[in-house]
């Protein structure tokens, strides 16, 4: 498979969620966000170059509630610098706490379940490629809220704690978000 | 006995029935003074022997009132209520002033230990987040939490994630009791190097993997003041690698 066709498969998981999100959203009855995330994986310093990439979630979000709690996944592709460039795809639940009563701004901390497909690709003097998928454990803390009635708005900073198939070695994964979407059941 | 004594016998009887008649029949005196119209008893003796006795309160006689068409009199317009003032609150002891129940959020640092064939060697530190629900009343109050658990070092990672039931000792408002906490532990680790006779030893090679586990742990935990919680304790988290851990938490009630 191709790098192109990698990507392009990528990008139409995270497309294919963020179509089905909406029906299951209104099935539930909850007040949800659909959000659209910019991500970044930082990268670690001799290892890797970090990655970039997008990702898209189902938020549930109710001002009264103590939970919070998201379906979401991320596509974040390695970035060139150094001799290792790491592909991550992830699917993920989380859930979380944020204070009651809060809607225009709202901490919070999450942890999350994280199913992951790692790609390492050692671009040195002998280059090869190890992929498999694997669990990871993510904790994360950040504020949300409404920007107004309809838009939503999300940025955290989390560490995704993983080993990476093929290679043996910790993810490294220091993980910012931040995210705009629309509320479609309120 | 003679018909002489007889006749004596029945004579004196009859004197004695009519004393005691002529007793009876005698009028009980009241001062006015001394009667209570309410007091029916007493109404009752005054009106068996006096001639002025009082009417009986339901015997008012309402006056004629004229209703039909009749203006009523101006009413003076009442000053307004003065503002209700809450009571003041009942006298409670300090000890019984805290939340039934707490929501937790807690995060805090670790230390972990890989257990070996003579002893425990140091893994790596880290950190811990985590929330739970606890109860505050009773004698054994119980609760659980969820935390995720990532610790790294030279000797391998671990990232766990754990759901245990929490039963303490009565804990209210206190400032440390003990606890104890059991459940299930699900992460990844990798561990450094290679058993060799009985010894992990550290080299090129590394094992790692994903493992579900068991997870227990003991310790101290408590309020620091209404909003703040700590605990510290030893524990195992027995996913994959299987850490000896020792950690201390801060927290805050989020409700």
């Amino acid at each position: 498979m191709s790098h192109r066709t990698r990507h392009v498969t990528a990008a139409l998981i995270v497309a294919t969620a963020a179509l089905i999100a909406p029906g299951l959203a209104r099935a539930d009855h909850e007040e949800t966000a659909l959000v659209v995330d910019a991500t970044f994986i930082a990268p670690e310093t001799g290892v890797h170059a970090g990655a970039a990439g997008v990702g898209g979630e189902l938020r549930f979000f109710d001002d009264h509630e103590l939970m919070t709690g998201s379906f979401g996944a991320f596509a974040a592709f390695g970035q060139q610098g150094t001799d290792q460039r790491r592909d991550v795809l992830d699917a993920h639940f989380s859930v979380g706490m944020k204070p009651e009563d809060a809607a225009r701004v709202a901490p919070y901390a999450a942890l999350g379940l994280h199913v992951l497909h790692v790609t390492t690709h050692e671009v040195g003097r002998q280059p090869m490629t190890a992929r498999g998928t694997t669990l990871g454990i993510g904790a994360e803390v950040g504020v949300m809220g409404k920007a107004s009635r309809w838009w939503f708005y999300r940025a955290s900073v989390g560490y995704l704690g993983a080993i990476v198939p093929g290679t043996g070695d910790d993810l490294g994964g220091v993980v910012i978000q931040f995210g705009v979407g629309r509320m479609i059941d309120d | 006995m003679k018909p002489t004594t007889h006749a004596a016998v029945a004579a004196a009887a009859l004197a004695s029935l009519a004393g005691l008649a002529t007793a009876a029949a005698k009028p009980v005196h009241v001062p006015l003074d001394d009667v209570d119209p309410l007091d029916d008893v007493t109404q009752g003796l005054v009106i068996a022997g006096d001639a002025e006795a009082p009417p009986p309160p339901d015997a008012v006689i309402a006056e004629p009132v004229e209703t039909a068409y009749m203006v009523p009199p101006p009413q003076p317009i009442a000053d307004p209520p003065e503002p209700y003032d809450d009571p003041p609150a009942l006298p409670t002891s300090r000890r019984d002033d805290y939340q039934r129940e707490s929501t937790l959020l807690f995060a805090g640092a670790a230390q972990g230990w890989l257990s070996q064939r003579d002893g425990l060697d140091r893994f790596g530190r880290g950190a811990s987040l985590g929330f739970g629900f606890l109860q505050r009343d009773g004698h054994f109050p119980s609760g659980c939490d969820v935390a995720a658990t990532m610790v790294r070092g030279d000797g391998g990672a671990v990232y766990d994630l754990s759901v245990r039931v929490i039963g303490s000792a009565k804990i209210g408002r206190r400032l440390a009791v003990p606890y104890v906490a059991i459940g299930l532990v699900a992460g990844a680790s990798r561990v450094e190097g290679q058993p060799l006779d009985g010894k992990l030893v550290t080299g090129e090679t590394s094992s790692w993997g994903f493992g579900l586990g068991p997870t227990a742990a003991l310790g101290l935990h408590g309020f620091l003041s209404d909003k703040v919680y700590w605990r510290s304790g030893v524990g195992f988290l027995g996913a994959g690698a299987g850490l000896v851990t020792a950690d201390l938490a801060l927290g805050i009630t989020m409700d």
